[in-house]
């Protein structure tokens, strides 16, 4: 999975391209945990995402859990037409946070 | 003011009998009074005539003594007279004048009478008295205004009175030696003794006639004279002017009404009575309960009687055409409501919608003009398997070439269950038309079987419009070589040609209806047009065509039917699966997505969702702790929609029946993202095979219930 990770301050913002589907989800997730986000608010920008199918729900749970630890954010950024459909059909519009 | 015949009629014959009055009573004024006036000069001038040569022979004698006697005395006297008699004024009164003529003529007419005079005195005023009762006696029987006997002066031009027969006692009267100077007018008719008649003449104010009694040397000339005023006469006129006035009057009055009473009852009523009869028939017409003879019942024989007779003719033949015109109507409505079935009956004698095998997906369009047109198309599958298809459109419009259309699709139907093949199935279907086609009606068609074991299209052309083919971006169209035409001529050979067939073509068959419509500057839509059209987006082909045909003609009637078949060979993209990684999906998603690269991205993007979905279901679940797992998957795309099957060979599971579950973990929502983003879903269970089948749409807007 393609992804642009950058660092600042405590924010880490992914940005992944492409699908997220369940093997591209699979291997952001490894992607992210190397970039150590422990006690970091975490923006998605998703943006350049295709779609996202429940691999991908998956993840942005685990995440979501992650940051909950720590007390931290989790932000999805700019989603596209297709995932902002799988959000509502799959309820995650009314638990993430979405900008 | 409102002038209807009676009044018009009233005014007419007043002033007819104004001015007919009028000339009555002034002519017969006129001859009246030219009458009378002629009377007057006969009755003057006879009596003249008569007195004159009564008195000449009776009193020859006395006139000769009486009037020397008398000449004497104005000689004498002739000075004083014409002054004390011009003017009459001199005298004040009648007594004096008379004292004053008395005692001029004493000596004639002595005051003592009886026995003191003398016989020649006696006999004079004798013959005096009788003169004068007989002037006044004729005078009175002749209504005479004057009678009396004068002698003329001619030198000196007076007139000196002898006997006057009127007992007046105006101050003018006529005494014996009293002398008067006539007008020159009336001494011009004083004529000579020889005449021998009398002078008769009209005066200022009236007649006279005068005659001469005695011619001597020393008497001079005795007149004697009658004369009648026009005061009479006016008198007489001004009677006669005023009875025929009133007896014309009346009559006329009395004949003006008796014509207008007759006008009224031969006129009036009549044309009253047909103008109340054609009101009544008209409002009939347009009443509910429809038109009835209404007759005037003028059964005079006259020109009114002659029109009361034609009304009622008139009235009965508008009455008969009325009826006739309705029966007609009906008529016609009942044969208008038998094409519009005809016409339904036809066009669903029309399979309609589209047909779909695995392979192949045929649209179907046909919007019928107004009148029964001869578009006709049918399909189906022969027996082994191929699709069999055609259109056509016979010549022609209206009844028989709609009933030509029903027996040529059933000939032809027939004929191709049976088997045939195109070139003896065109040959066969042309004789069959040719026989008993009085009417010359032929068809124009293409028949083709596609068969998708070889991916060939077998096709025969017989004068029908070659079909556009999309491959790819290309549009291009089938090679021009034609049949002939079928129905025409019996023993007509065909031939026909294929073409191969690749995944995604779409062919468009389609009758003239189509490249024919025209717009309101009689330009036609072309087949360029069709071409711009398919060279864009290449889902629901025929609507957009129609649609560009609709905007082309700019609401113009459309004259002809417009039909189009449109054959789409399905992409088809086939995946086996024979081990549990996840790996495998990733080049799924990949192809699917460069093979639908043409088509909108959102619904390849869903598409993308629910492939993913699957098959990570299948993998995880199907192939878990499965010894020799196994799937396939086939992705076939038309223009509209994606199919997707998926056949594993892992325990019985229907994913479907989670739907409702709540997601107790995520991986549970992946069926209901699936359910919500499919037009379609099926699971079966088939030769101990899960099989689950999907139908997503390529062209729809997406799940717009889920984004509320």
């Amino acid at each position: 999975m393609e992804a642009v990770i950058t660092k600042e301050e405590n924010v880490l913002t992914v940005a992944p391209r492409g699908r997220l589907d369940t093997v591209n989800s699979a291997s952001l997730k490894e992607d992210i945990d190397k970039s150590e986000p422990k006690g970091l608010d975490i923006l998605l920008d998703f943006t350049d995402v295709d779609y996202i199918s429940s691999a991908g729900l998956r993840l942005l749970v685990a995440l979501q859990k992650q940051v909950n630890e720590t007390g931290n954010k989790l932000t999805v950024k700019n989603p596209g037409k297709v995932v902002r459909e799988v959000f509502a059909i799959s309820g995650f519009n009314k638990r993430l946070n979405i900008v | 003011m409102k002038l209807n015949i009676r009044r018009k009629l009233l005014i007419l014959t007043g002033a007819l009998s104004a001015a007919l009055i009028f000339a009555a009573v002034f002519t017969s004024y006129l001859t009246f009074s030219s009458m009378s006036k002629n009377d007057m000069f006969k009755l003057c001038e006879t009596t003249a005539d008569e007195t004159a040569a009564f008195l000449k022979e009776k009193y020859s004698g006395f006139f000769e003594k009486y009037a020397s006697k008398i000449m004497e005395i104005y000689r004498s006297n002739v000075s004083e007279l014409e002054s004390v008699e011009n003017p009459y004024e001199s005298f004040k009164s009648y007594e004096e004048r008379r004292a004053y003529y008395e005692q001029l003529t004493q000596d004639i007419f002595p005051a003592t009478s009886g026995f003191g005079m003398s016989y020649e005195s006696l006999e004079l005023r004798n013959n005096y008295i009788s003169v004068v009762q007989h002037l006044d006696l004729i005078r009175t029987a002749e209504q005479m205004d004057d009678a009396f006997i004068f002698l003329y002066d001619r030198e000196r031009g007076n007139i000196v009175y002898l006997i006057d027969s009127t007992s007046d006692n105006s101050l003018t009267y006529h005494f014996p030696c009293s002398i008067e100077k006539p007008e020159e007018s009336y001494r011009s008719h004083l004529g000579l003794p020889e005449k021998g008649k009398p002078e008769t003449f009209f005066e200022n104010d009236g007649c006279s006639s005068v005659d001469v009694l005695l011619d001597a040397e020393g008497t001079g000339t005795v007149y004697v004279s009658f004369g009648q005023v026009d005061e009479r006469l006016r008198s007489n006129r001004k009677w006669f002017a005023l009875s025929t006035l009133f007896i014309i009057f009346g009559a006329t009055v009395v004949l003006a009404f008796f014509y207008l009473l007759f006008a009224d009852r031969l006129i009036v009523r009549n044309v009253k009575k047909l103008t109340r009869a054609t009101e009544s028939f008209t409002s009939g017409l347009n009443s509910e309960e429809g038109p009835r003879l209404c007759s005037a019942g003028v059964d005079s024989k006259d020109e009114l009687g002659e029109l009361s007779r034609t009304v009622d003719l008139m009235q009965t033949s508008i009455l008969g055409y009325v009826d006739t015109l309705a029966c007609k109507t009906a008529e016609e409505e009942k044969m208008k409501a038998e094409l519009d079935i005809a016409a339904r009956i036809q066009r669903e004698a029309l399979p309609s919608g589209d047909f779909e095998t695995d392979r192949l997906k045929l649209s179907s369009f046909l919007r019928p003009a107004k009148e029964v047109g001869g578009d006709f198309y049918d399909y189906f599958l022969l027996p082994d398997g191929r699709l069999f298809f055609y259109i056509a459109d016979v010549s022609g419009k209206g009844v028989p070439a709609a009933l030509f259309m029903m027996r040529s699709k059933e000939l032809i139907k027939s004929l191709a269950a049976s088997g045939k093949d195109l070139k003896t199935l065109a040959y066969e279907v042309n004789n069959a038309l040719c026989e008993g086609n009085a009417e010359g009606l032929f068809l124009t068609a293409f028949f083709g079987i596609a068969d998708m074991e070889n991916g060939r299209l077998e096709y025969l052309r017989a004068g029908h419009e070659q079909p556009f083919l999309k491959r790819g971006n290309a549009v291009t169209r089938f090679s021009e070589e034609a049949n002939f035409i079928i129905g025409a001529f019996d023993e007509t050979t065909y031939e026909s040609e294929s073409e191969s067939l690749a995944e995604g073509d779409q062919l468009l068959f389609f009758t003239d209806g189509l490249n024919e419509g025209i717009d309101k500057n009689e330009e036609a839509f072309g087949y360029d047009r069709i071409r711009a059209v398919m060279e864009g987006p290449s889902d629901r082909l025929p609507e957009k065509l129609y649609a560009a045909l609709e905007a082309f003609t700019d609401g113009e009637d459309q004259f002809d039917d417009v039909t189009m078949l449109c054959l789409t060979v399905k992409r088809e993209l086939h995946f086996t699966f024979n081990r549990q990684s996840y790996d495998d999906i990733p080049p799924v998603l990949d192809k699917v997505t460069e093979v639908l690269s043409d088509r909108d991205e959102d619904c390849v993007r869903r598409l993308g969702v629910i492939l993913d979905e699957l098959l990570n279901n299948c993998i995880s679940y199907a192939f878990d702790g499965n010894p020799d797992p196994h799937a396939e998957l086939i992705v076939r795309a038309d223009e509209e929609t994606a199919f997707i099957r998926l056949t594993d060979n892992g325990i019985p599971f229907n994913p479907l029946e989670y739907e409702n579950d709540p997601p107790a973990e995520v991986g549970g929502a992946g069926i209901g993202i699936v359910r919500t983003l499919a037009e379609k879903t099926d699971y079966r269970r088939k030769n101990n095979e899960n099989v689950l089948e999907i139908r997503a749409s390529l062209n729809g807007s997406g799940p717009e219930a889920a984004l509320v």
